[in-house]
């Protein structure tokens, strides 16, 4: 019995190892770089994820975004952060989305906006919080709209609207034993599907997975390992120090720095993640991320073995 | 009241100082000095940390130009960390200075031991450059 | 306690431009407990904000008073003799006396010295922390004693996320613990991890500022 119907879902279902890769939307209202891009990754993946207004940048809406992709023939998984939208617009929005298409939907908490104002950008750091719902409680109101027809307050909605829920792990950040229980959560709560924080030591993280395996996580919930392509050994180093959760190890940033050309290296040490995480017991799929350079992506896909996609 | 004329201003610095940082206390008196072409008065602390920030400010603000405190060095303090919380305090007060558009340098940490009259008056004296680099305190001859 | 701090002082010179005589009042509790508003902070402020007047070509009288609190009418009525002697106050209380003050004398300008940001504890001397963010349903017992609201930068009833740092730093700051982190330790140490396993539902904000300015009655205390 499918739960939205989307092609994510079906592929799962089908226990075939499923492909989702993220698309940025632009930090303006132009709709072409969008449509481009949904031109260059069409039927590449399986489905692809909008983010929502990222590291609390201000960018083309997520579910703007994803009408755009749904409309050029690319399942969109749309995302919805915590940080600025009360219930009632989170759930306003997805009745919205639903009307017009969308069949997935990520949860998150988002960054804070603290995190706007970098590099080039002032940002928005000084706007007001929202976060009057968790990422966990957002889960809930999807179950609970998708399942029961309510909403959070208990009022009934006319019609339900069947969402693939989706949510975030990062197995690896502290503290670590609590992470598989925190999936836990997730899964209670009602999440279909994961998309993990990029993954560098695919060893770690079978352990990871090895322990939702154990907790029964791995049939209950769909995990898909996140790998992001690595443009530079800066960039890897970078990731490292500064990003929550992501680990990488001495060796990879140590071939990526004696490399000759560190970008070919690059789509290289991508293609070996993704064949070590097929190899996972539990792990039922890949999210691939390029970030500003989705245009690598289908050639990355190719040389995994990854295509055609399946038929559903 | 008027101002008096800023130009034909001498200026004027106080030495705090702890008594410890002294050769021989009953050397010093309080009291001014008129040295080569600028006024020195002296006053004695049990501890540089008995400065605080609001005295210091007020010192200025009443008038002087500088202010030097004289405090023992590091690791001397016969309360330990006295001399700690003086540059603690002095820096702070120092940003102050800055945020009234007053200027950091009228005030100044100095440390040291077995110290005389010459070496506070060498200290004031030393501040006279960046003194007349910051122009006289606009404070000087305003109401109180 | 309530915690504030200095506004800058070029917004408090704006401020005065147009006054000849003010009156700067203090607060000898929280304020003073957070060293920001205290006889202290008055006297620290008083000179220097002559001199930055000064400065900005301003013949500006300070008269200075600090007040046992700001937030209590018998206090206040103690300013009544002091007030007209100047033609602006500047409170260096959080805003409860900044307002309390601006009430008794409506005829004053009366200005903020400080920014009121937050309830806190001093930790240590010269270190205070968030603890509390007067939501209005506190959920305490349920988190160890860590309060998830007010020491969570984005206030998670099912945290951590995903950004904690190594050593359970906080994504935002790496001076601030993740508090989810804490929870999850204070649970360990105690043997019950699993009470944190059931999910939080989303919580009922409305009895905190959320719900509108509170109005909170006791008729028994009432004359």
């Amino acid at each position: 019995m499918m739960k939205a119907g989307s092609r994510l879902e079906k592929v799962i279902k089908a226990g075939q190892f499923a492909l989702t890769v993220e698309v940025g939307p632009p930090r303006g209202a132009n709709p072409e770089d969008l449509l481009r891009k949904a031109k260059e990754l069409k039927d590449i993946a399986d489905g692809y994820n909008v983010t929502d207004n990222q590291t609390a940048v201000v960018r083309m809406s997520s579910i703007a975004g994803a009408k755009l992709l749904l409309d050029a023939g690319c399942e969109p998984i749309m995302q919805m952060t915590c940080r600025d939208r009360n219930r009632i617009a989170l759930q306003s929005d997805l009745l919205g989305a639903w009307a017009l298409g969308m069949r997935n939907c990520l949860c998150i908490s988002g960054d804070h906006q603290i995190a706007s104002a970098s590099g080039k950008l002032k940002g928005h750091p000084g706007s007001k919080n929202v976060f009057d719902v968790d990422s966990i409680q957002l889960i809930s109101i999807l179950k609970d709209m998708r399942d029961n027809g309510v909403l959070e307050s208990g009022d009934p909605i006319a019609k339900p609207t069947p969402f693939f829920i989706g949510a975030a792990w990062t197995p690896m950040a502290p503290p670590e034993e609590f992470r598989v229980l925190r999936l836990l959560k997730k899964v209670e709560a009602g999440a279909d599907f994961i998309q993990t924080q990029a993954i560098f030591d695919m060893k770690r993280f079978a352990s990871a997975v090895e322990s939702a395996r154990d907790m029964g996580l791995a049939d209950r919930t769909a995990i898909l390992a996140g790998i992001i392509v690595p443009k530079s050994a800066r960039m890897l180093e970078y990731m490292n120090a500064n990003v929550p959760g992501v680990e990488v190890p001495e060796s990879l940033i140590k071939r990526m720095a004696s490399s000759s050309n560190q970008k070919e290296e690059g789509y290289r040490i991508t293609v070996e993640l993704i064949q070590a995480a097929r190899e996972i017991p539990g792990v039922k799929g890949v999210h691939l991320q390029a970030i500003e350079s989705e245009e690598v992506l289908p050639g990355i896909v190719e040389a995994a073995g990854l295509l055609p996609r399946p038929q559903v | 009241m008027k101002k008096e004329d800023q130009s034909a201003l001498t200026p004027r610095i106080i030495v705090i100082y702890c008594h410890n940082a002294v050769l021989s206390p009953e050397e010093l008196r309080e009291g001014g000095y008129l040295e080569e072409g600028f006024e020195v008065y002296f006053a004695a602390l049990p501890c540089s940390s008995k400065i605080e920030p609001s005295y210091l400010l007020k010192i200025i603000a009443d008038g002087a130009d500088g202010v030097v405190v004289v405090a023992c060095p590091e690791g001397h303090c016969r309360f330990i960390v006295g001399n700690n919380r003086a540059e603690k305090r002095i820096n702070y007060t120092r940003k102050l200075l800055d945020s009234a558009g007053m200027g950091a340098e009228r005030l100044v940490l100095e440390r040291g031991e077995g110290l005389t009259v010459k070496d506070f008056l060498e200290m004031a004296g030393g501040r006279l450059e960046i003194l007349k680099i910051l122009g006289p305190n606009p404070m000087r001859g305003a109401e109180k | 306690m309530i915690i504030a701090e200095w506004k800058p002082l070029p917004e408090l010179v704006e401020k005065l431009k147009g006054h000849k005589r003010a009156l700067i009042v203090g607060c000898a509790t929280c304020v003073a407990e957070c060293a920001a508003g205290g006889e202290h902070e008055v006297e620290t402020l008083a000179p220097l904000l002559r001199m930055a007047m000064q400065k900005e070509g301003h013949d500006l009288t300070v008269l200075t008073k600090t007040l046992e609190r700001q937030c209590e009418w018998e206090f206040v009525e103690q300013l009544a003799e002091l007030a007209p002697n100047a033609d602006a106050i500047v409170s260096l209380a959080c805003g409860i006396g900044v307002q309390a003050l601006a009430e008794r004398f409506p005829e004053m300008s009366v200005y903020p010295g400080v920014n009121t940001t937050s309830l806190a504890i001093r930790q240590e001397p010269g270190l205070w922390l968030a603890r509390c963010a007067a939501c209005g349903d506190c959920a305490l017992g349920e988190t160890f004693g860590f309060c998830s609201v007010a020491r969570c930068a984005k206030s998670l009833s099912n945290g951590p996320c995903g950004g904690t740092r190594k050593e359970g730093k906080c994504e935002i700051d790496e001076n601030l613990d993740c508090v989810w982190y804490q929870i999850y330790e204070r649970a360990s140490a105690r043997g019950k991890v699993e009470q944190l396993i059931k999910v939080r539902r989303p919580r009922n904000w409305s009895n905190s500022g959320h719900g509108g300015p509170k109005r909170m009655v006791r008729e028994d205390l009432r004359s």
